[in-house]
C-alpha cells in the first residue's frame, strides 16, 4: 500500500524539511497508531518528542485523513488504506 | 442673513466671506459643499489650505448650521479643521485654536435616505458594499449593531481592526497591553514609527478613527487577563482571537464559551497562516480541538522549543514571518467577521466547520480548507460536564507563559549587568569598535574567525571577555558584538561536549597564543534567557570540572584550557545593552 504523508505548520522540520512524502508498506491496511510509530521510527529526522508523546501525536497536532480531521474517521482507531492522504499539522500560534 | 459688515483687510478670501455673509443661506448652500471638496482636493495634493481659507469654509458651516437647526432640518455632513489641513507650530504660536468637534451642515430637504437607520453621510461611506445583493441595506444596518472586540492589536489585529473599521462594525473594541516597538512595523501596519512606545490598542484605535467618524472604537490598553475577560468580553457580539500565545488562546476560549460568544481564530507564523472560526453555531471550541494545552516549553511547535522563555516576545520574534503572512490571514478573519454579523453566517467557514490553512511558500496550493471535528463530549469548557465553569478556577493554562521559574538558577556571581557589558565593550572595543551592525548583512561568523579578544584586565570589570551570542544564526548575522562567536542555542543544547569545547575554543592553527586566563565567556542573547538556559548548561559542562581541576591539581582533561575560566549571563540580554547605547538607532537588533 502507498500512503501520501504532508507536514505543516512547522511539522516539516522534523522531517528534513520535507512537506510531502510517500510512504510504500507491504501490507493492505495499517492503523493509524502504528503508522505514527512507524513514521517516528523511520522517517523523522531529529527531535521525536516533538511529534509523538507516548503512542500518538503531540498535543497540539492535527491529524487529517484525507482532509477530515481524523476524530471524523475513528481517531486513534482510525484505519489507512491505499492511497489515503495523511496530514500532521502544528497548530500556530503566532500573531 | 444678519449684518454685511465691509471685509477688512481686503483680499480675495475675505472678500467671499462677506459675500457669503451677505447674500446668506441660500448661496452657502450652494457654496459650501464646493470650497470644501475643492480644499479636500488641495489637501489631498498636498497643498495647506491657508488659514483664511480654513476660516471661510469652517464660518460658512456655523451659518449653515444655524440654519440647520432654524429649520431642524437632518444634518449629514461633517468636517473638522483637521481635515482641512490642520492647523501647524506657526499657527499654535500665533494664537490660533484647534477647532475641535464637528461643524455639520444640513442635508438638502427634499431628499430622503432609503433607510432610517443609515446617515447619508454612512450611505456614502459604506455605498460600494452595501449594494451588494447579499448585503444591502439590512445587513449594512447588521454591521451597524454590532459590537466586535479585536484581541491583540498586532499582525493579525492590524488589518482585521482596519477593515472592520472601514466596513462599519458600529462598535469595534480592541485589546492590547504591549506598546508599540520598530520590530513590530513590517507585519504591524496600523501602527507607525512615530507611534513606538504607544500602547498597541491606543495606536489602532487612532488609525481606525481616522479612517471612520461615524464607529465607536473602544481601546482596551491591558493584556488580557481572567479578570480582564470577565469584564469585557460580555461587552461584545463576537471575539477575534488576534493574540500570539497559547495561554492567551485557552483564555479567549473559555471566556468565549462561558459568555457564549462567537470567536473567528488567526494564526500566523513563518510564511504559513490557519484560521477557523470557532463555539459558533454548536460546533467545537478550542479545547474540542485541543484538548491538552501545548507544553510550555514546545508550545510554537518544533522550532519554539525556546520560545516560552522570551518574555513579551512571541513566536514571531523567534522564528520570523513575513508581514504578509499574518496580513492575510488577518484580512480573512475580517471577512469572517462581517459574514458572521451581516447576517451571513451561513457562508462563513464556522458553519462549514472548517479550518482554513495557508502556506505562502506553496506554489502548488497556497489555499486549503480542512474539516474538522465536532464538538467533543468530553470538552473540559463547552463539554457536557464541564469542570472549567469560571475565569478564575480554571487550571493554570493561563498563567503567563514565559516564566522565569522554568529557567535555570544561576547563582548571583554569573550574571553580568547590561551596563558593565556596555561599559566594557566601549572602553575596550573589540578590534576597530562598537556595536553597530555592518553596512551589509555579513556573512555568517565563519570557524575559522577569531573571537577571542584581548581586551585585559585591571579595570575592575570583567577582565578578558568572550562574547559568545547565542541567537539564532539569523538573527546573528543581521548585527551582533563584532568577533562574537555565534553559538545558537539549540546547539548548546544538543551538541555534546567535545563539540562544544570545539566550537568554544576555536580552531588551534588559527589560536593567536594561548587564551588570556582567566577568560569569562559573557553569553548573551536578545532578552537574558535563552543565554540563562545556555549559561546553566556550560557551567554544568565545564565549569564544575575547572573547579575540580583546580582543587585536584590534575593535568588537563578535556577542560584544561577552560580552566578557570567563567561563563556570565547578561542580564537582559542585548536589547538591554542597547538601552545603554547612544544612539541607540546605532545598534539595530532583530
Ligand atoms: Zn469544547
Amino acid at each position: 500500500m502507498k500512503v501520501h504523508l504532508e507536514f505543516s505548520g512547522g511539522l516539516e522540520l522534523l522531517f528534513g524539511k520535507k512537506k510531502q512524502l510517500t510512504l510504500e508498506l507491504d501490507q493492505e491496511t495499517i492503523g493509524i497508531l502504528p503508522l505514527i510509530q512507524h513514521i517516528r521510527d523511520h522517517l523523522l529526522k531529529e527531535r521525536p518528542e516533538l511529534f509523538v508523546v507516548g503512542n500518538s501525536v503531540r498535543p497540539g497536532i492535527l491529524v487529517l485523513i484525507n482532509d477530515c480531521d481524523w476524530e471524523l474517521e475513528g481517531g486513534t482507531e482510525s484505519i489507512v488504506r491505499d492511497g489515503d492522504k495523511i496530514c500532521f499539522i502544528s497548530t500556530l500560534h503566532g500573531g | 442673513m444678519s449684518s454685511a459688515s465691509p471685509p477688512p483687510g481686503g483680499g480675495k478670501v475675505n472678500w467671499e466671506l462677506w459675500i457669503l455673509r451677505a447674500v446668506g443661506v441660500g448661496v452657502a448652500l450652494y457654496i459650501v459643499p464646493r470650497w470644501v471638496h475643492f480644499l479636500s482636493f488641495l489637501v489631498s495634493n498636498s497643498r495647506r489650505p491657508s488659514r483664511e481659507e480654513q476660516q471661510l469654509v469652517l464660518r460658512s458651516l456655523s451659518i449653515l448650521e444655524d440654519h440647520a437647526r432654524s429649520k431642524e432640518a437632518s444634518i449629514t455632513h461633517q468636517i473638522t479643521l483637521e481635515e482641512l489641513g490642520g492647523i501647524d507650530e506657526q499657527d499654535t504660536a500665533a494664537g490660533v485654536e484647534p477647532v475641535s468637534g464637528a461643524r455639520e451642515m444640513p442635508m438638502a430637504p427634499f431628499w430622503t435616505s432609503g433607510s432610517s437607520a443609515l446617515s447619508s453621510a454612512e450611505v456614502e461611506l459604506y455605498g460600494r458594499q452595501l449594494i451588494l445583493p447579499q448585503l444591502g441595506v439590512a445587513g449594512q444596518v447588521r454591521l451597524k449593531e454590532s459590537s466586535v472586540l479585536v484581541v491583540g492589536a498586532g499582525g493579525l489585529g492590524s488589518p482585521v481592526c482596519l477593515y472592520l473599521a472601514a466596513a462599519g462594525i458600529g462598535r469595534l473594541g480592541i485589546m492590547d497591553g504591549d506598546a508599540v516597538a520598530m520590530t513590530n512595523l513590517h507585519r504591524q501596519v496600523i501602527h507607525n514609527a512615530a507611534r513606538c512606545g504607544t500602547n498597541k490598542a491606543i495606536s489602532a484605535k487612532q488609525t481606525c478613527q481616522h479612517l471612520n467618524k461615524q464607529i465607536r472604537i473602544d481601546a482596551h490598553d491591558t493584556p488580557l487577563t481572567p479578570s480582564v475577560a470577565e469584564r469585557v468580553v460580555p461587552q461584545y457580539d463576537v471575539l477575534v482571537d488576534c493574540t500570539d500565545n497559547p495561554a492567551a488562546r485557552y483564555l479567549l476560549n473559555d471566556a468565549a464559551v462561558l459568555f457564549n460568544k462567537p470567536v473567528v481564530c488567526g494564526s500566523a507564523l513563518r510564511w504559513e497562516g490557519q484560521l477557523w472560526v470557532y463555539n459558533y453555531r454548536s460546533g467545537p471550541c478550542y479545547r474540542c480541538l485541543h484538548p491538552q494545552p501545548p507544553h510550555r516549553l514546545d508550545q510554537s511547535g518544533p522550532e519554539g522549543l525556546f520560545n516560552a522563555l522570551s518574555p513579551g516576545g512571541g513566536a514571531c520574534d523567534m522564528e520570523g514571518v513575513i508581514g504578509t503572512a499574518p496580513g492575510t490571514i488577518g484580512v480573512m478573519q475580517a471577512m469572517e467577521v462581517l459574514k458572521v454579523c451581516g447576517g451571513l453566517g451561513d457562508h462563513s467557514i464556522g458553519a462549514s466547520n472548517r479550518m482554513v490553512m495557508y502556506d505562502g511558500l506553496d506554489a502548488e496550493g497556497p489555499f486549503r480548507s480542512i474539516r474538522l471535528r465536532t464538538k467533543r463530549p468530553t470538552c473540559a469548557v463547552c463539554g457536557d460536564h464541564p469542570s472549567i465553569s469560571s475565569l478564575q478556577d480554571s487550571p493554570d493554562d493561563y498563567i503567563d507563559m514565559c516564566p522565569a521559574d522554568l529557567l535555570p538558577p544561576l547563582p548571583p556571581s554569573a550574571h553580568v549587568k547590561p551596563s558593565q557589558l556596555a561599559s566594557h565593550l566601549h572602553r575596550h572595543p573589540p578590534s576597530e569598535a562598537n556595536l553597530s551592525a555592518p553596512p551589509r548583512v555579513p556573512p555568517i561568523l565563519q570557524d575559522d574567525n577569531t573571537y577571542q579578544q584581548q581586551v585585559g584586565g585591571g579595570d575592575g570589570g570583567l577582565g578578558a571577555v568572550s562574547v559568545v551570542d547565542v541567537r539564532p544564526s539569523a538573527h546573528y548575522a543581521v548585527s551582533h558584538v563584532r568577533h562574537s562567536l555565534n553559538l545558537p542555542i539549540d546547539q548548546i543544547l544538543s551538541q555534546s561536549k567535545e563539540e562544544l569545547l570545539a566550537r568554544l575554543r576555536g580552531p588551534r592553527g588559527n589560536n593567536r597564543g594561548a587564551p588570556p586566563s582567566p577568560v569569562s565567556y559573557v553569553v548573551v542573547c536578545r532578552r537574558g534567557n535563552d543565554s540563562r538556559l545556555a549559561v546553566s548548561k556550560l557551567r554544568d559542562l565545564f565549569q564544575e570540572e575547572a573547579d575540580d581541576d583546580q582543587g585536584g591539581g590534575g593535568e588537563g582533561g578535556e577542560g584544561r584550557e577552560e580552566k578557570g575560566c567563567t561563563f556570565l549571563n547578561l542580564q537582559g540580554g542585548l536589547e538591554a545593552v542597547r538601552r545603554n547605547v547612544e544612539p541607540t538607532e546605532a545598534m539595530p537588533l532583530v
